[in-house]
């Protein structure tokens, strides 16, 4: 940060160099600036100062044979993103009394490249990943429900519209009202990554 | 008779010694596992837990949050427009400040400005205005001046800027003067809630010359510099409230963003509150927009 300000002030005195009116000093009044600032975006408002929805690029490393890469997501979600697909602490208080399981960040990251749209072999990945702690034979409609949420996981973190995220949460809602209790007191880790995602999403919009 | 000792013995002393490492360790792993295992976690507490639950209207709702409101009225701020932005505004005062100290208040003056950014704001960016200070009385661009702005934004929401207003004159010069500044600025999201009062405030120190000097500097024409700087928090999604110092005296403002759809801001204020430079309180409006043209054509999109 120092240096970037070193490179600012240096920028500036550049300019006083090149200005011819650099030593020019307020006359009269002073009518042109004393009044609201209007000679940059202050009258735009809070139109480019930082807010929770604008968009933050996150690197993502590669999980399961998936390249990493660079994903653009809303600044408010930005810092659980990183800290699924990486070994950061992740944010327990976001959804209180949830017991967080281990992420790993290979199944974080497959997650979040699902949401992202960025990669077609995170969906299989994933599927076996909820499968794997369901009954075989005993859950035809969770492992329906399974497909119905990847299906609607996929590109919410690219496209995250209210509509869109409304989607991918009523599947989740829907696979967690029929999964079987033992299922949700041990879940997968990909299913607690899902959960963490999508609340995420949602608070962007509340 | 031999008086026997009722103490307990060394063997006993050890016994009692292991029951009470037993009960002590029983304690421990009682204790471990009740923190381990979370209380009521029947199937309708894990259904709870797991299951998210959106207010109603939600899959309705804009995909965009509604601008943020004035962070400053009569500052520069560290944040600007980059590659893709584009901004179109107006000031306007009521009167401007006496010519003579103590003397009457100036006529009614205004100016419009237009800009655009450049650059990537989290490496580096550039933001061009262009200020037309003559409107109607002489025609707009009569007297027209150039501004620049450097900023970056880092991750942690700091912004950092060096500018200069007014660094090229058009046309006619006007009576302000060009001043090169600093400005470091910080907005603070403190509640994701933004209709709860105070859930942003932001915060603007910085410094400069020119019209950031301080008012006997101006007229001594001595090469000084000023100190300047902002504060603002949100009050509703809709307002806020802005104060302001930009080195000569102080502005209180409000700042109001109408509309969710389209990013119009709004800041009517009193400027020389104080009276430390100007001898009287004037009433001062702003007014503009600050656009990213593809999101301004989603938002429109998705609100009509």
């Amino acid at each position: 940060m120092l240096r970037t300000f070193g490179s600012l002030v240096r920028a500036v005195a550049l300019a006083l160099l090149v200005s011819p009116l650099s030593l020019v000093a307020q006359t009269g009044n002073g009518s042109d600036v004393t009044g609201p600032a209007t000679t940059g975006s202050t009258t735009a408002g809070g139109a480019f100062v930082p807010s929770p929805t604008a968009p933050t690029p996150v690197p993502i490393p590669p999980a399961g044979g998936v390249p990493g890469l660079s994903i653009v997501v809303p600044a408010q979600v930005a810092p659980l993103v990183t800290a699924l697909t990486t070994a950061g602490p992740l944010p327990v208080g976001s959804v209180p009394g949830l017991i967080l399981v281990t992420i790993s960040p290979e199944v974080g990251s497959l997650v979040v490249q699902l949401a992202a749209n960025t990669s077609p072999t995170a969906a299989a990945q994933i599927t076996t990943s909820l499968s794997q702690q369901l009954s075989v034979g005993a859950n035809a409609s969770v492992s329906a429900a399974i497909n119905t949420l990847l299906a609607n996981m996929g590109g919410v973190l690219a496209n995250p519209t209210p509509a869109n995220i409304a989607q991918a949460v009523n599947a989740l809602n829907q696979l967690v009202s029929g999964a079987p209790a033992g299922y949700l007191a041990s879940p997968p880790p990909a299913l607690q990554a899902t959960l963490l995602l999508l609340n995420g999403l949602a608070a962007t919009v509340r | 008779m031999t008086y026997r000792s009722r103490r307990p013995g060394r063997r006993t002393h050890w016994l009692l010694l292991a029951l009470g490492a037993l009960a002590a360790q029983a304690v421990v792993a009682v204790a471990a596992r009740a923190q381990e295992t979370p209380p009521n976690l029947n199937a309708d507490s894990l259904r709870a837990l797991y299951t998210i639950v959106l207010p109603p209207g939600f899959a309705d709702r804009s995909a965009f949050s509604r601008t943020l409101p004035a962070t400053n009225a009569s500052t520069p701020s560290g944040f600007g427009a980059a590659w893709g932005d584009a901004f179109m505004g107006g000031g306007y005062q009521r009167n401007t400040r006496a010519s003579v100290p103590g003397g009457p208040l100036g006529r009614n003056d205004g100016a419009v400005v237009a800009g655009f950014g450049l650059g990537n704001r989290r490496v580096l960016a550039a933001e061009v205005a262009f200020t037309s200070f003559s409107t109607f009385r002489s025609g707009f661009f009569t007297r027209t001046g150039v501004s620049y702005k450097l900023h970056r934004q880092f991750s942690s929401g700091w912004g950092l800027a060096a500018g200069t207003e007014t660094a090229f004159v058009i046309n006619e010069k006007g009576d302000g003067g060009s001043a090169n500044y600093v400005a470091l600025s910080r907005v603070f999201t403190r509640s994701q809630n933004t209709g709860r009062p105070g859930s942003s405030i932001g915060i603007t120190v910085g410094a400069g010359d020119g019209r950031f000097r301080s008012l006997a500097d101006v007229r001594a024409n001595r090469k000084t510099i000023g100190v300047f700087g902002a504060v603002s928090a949100r009050l509703t999604d809709a307002a806020g409230v802005v104060a302001d110092w930009n080195g000569q005296d102080l502005t209180l403002s409000v700042g109001l963003v109408p509309f969710r759809c389209m990013p119009l801001s709004i800041t009517p204020g009193i400027t020389d509150v104080t009276r430390n430079a100007g001898n009287r309180p004037r009433m001062m409006l702003g007014m503009g927009m600050g656009v990213n043209p593809r999101e301004f054509r989603a938002r429109l999109r998705d609100c009509f």
